[in-house]
């Protein structure tokens, strides 16, 4: 099961294990320490940082997504909204050549499309990775 | 002395040679087919469905094309087993050019080509593939 979330009208599907819970960005309690939610810090990034993509439409972020990492800070990332989940077996999957990764695509795993609209696939492993370059930046 | 056979091709008023070799279809794809991509340069506006697989569809031109049109022609290039598309404005026809014309060819600073010449009495940019798939202009 995937959970599907718009970023800047790009739609990002990632694993629901991973995903501790979504809420609204208002819980987010800042200061000068930082991000807390329930008086636990986090790190909190836009998804177009996260996700690394081109465009950054500077919406307010109406949602906020929390992965839980194993032995890590909790990151979280603010993404314009959850659009609903699927399952990978609903979805004519393309795979992605390796190519692509010269061209940005090297946390898409692969390629869905659904109504007209397409899904970038973004597996446990590349969410993983990318939690741990952020946090070593 | 031999020849060499590519395919003539406009790209806003500039003239492509792109080697025969590498040409594998002209396509025209519709509009609502046509996917925005979230990475890459700005030349790489937009992704399409080609053989069950995902491929970049590339402007190398200087304008956005076809803005009213229902279609994008686009001629698709393959290097071993990777296609891109690249959007054109106009597929001309089959040309052989032979090695001593080649030869005459200077080294230019164009997106996408490293070398022309004159044939015809038209300047003639011979398409540079390896860039195409290394995402570098």
């Amino acid at each position: 099961m995937q959970i599907i979330i718009n970023v800047s009208d790009f739609f990002f599907a990632l694993p629901v294990n991973i995903i501790e819970k979504v809420v609204l960005p208002e819980m987010i309690l800042h200061n000068e320490e930082g991000f807390f939610l329930n008086q636990i810090k986090i790190n909190l990034l836009n998804a177009e940082e996260f996700f690394k993509i081109r465009i950054n439409k500077n919406n307010p972020k109406k949602t906020l997504i929390l992965f839980t990492l194993k032995n890590e800070v909790p990151v979280a990332i603010l993404a314009d909204d959850v659009v609903g989940f699927v399952r990978d077996c609903d979805l004519t999957c393309f795979q992605r050549g390796e190519f692509l990764k010269v061209f940005g695509f090297e946390y898409v795993s692969k390629f869905c499309s659904y109504n007209n609209v397409f899904i970038f696939f973004v597996d446990e492993d590349m969410v993983t990775k990318r939690v741990s370059e952020l946090l070593w930046e | 002395m031999g020849v060499n056979k590519f395919l003539k091709v406009k790209i806003d008023s500039t003239t492509y040679l792109c080697p025969e070799e590498n040409v594998h279809r002209v396509v025209n794809f519709d509009m609502d087919k046509i996917y925005e991509s979230p990475y890459g340069p700005s030349w790489l506006a937009n992704l399409v469905i080609y053989e069950k697989e995902v491929i970049p569809l590339l402007n190398i031109g200087e304008s956005e094309k076809n803005f009213n049109s229902k279609t994008k022609l686009a001629v698709i290039i393959k290097k071993i087993l990777f296609f891109v598309a690249v959007e054109v404005d106009e597929v001309l026809n089959f040309v052989e050019i032979g090695d001593e014309i080649i030869e005459t060819s200077i080294n230019v600073a164009k997106k996408f080509a490293k070398r022309a010449f004159d044939y015809e009495g038209d300047e003639c940019y011979i398409l540079d593939i390896d860039a195409l798939f290394s995402g570098k202009e």
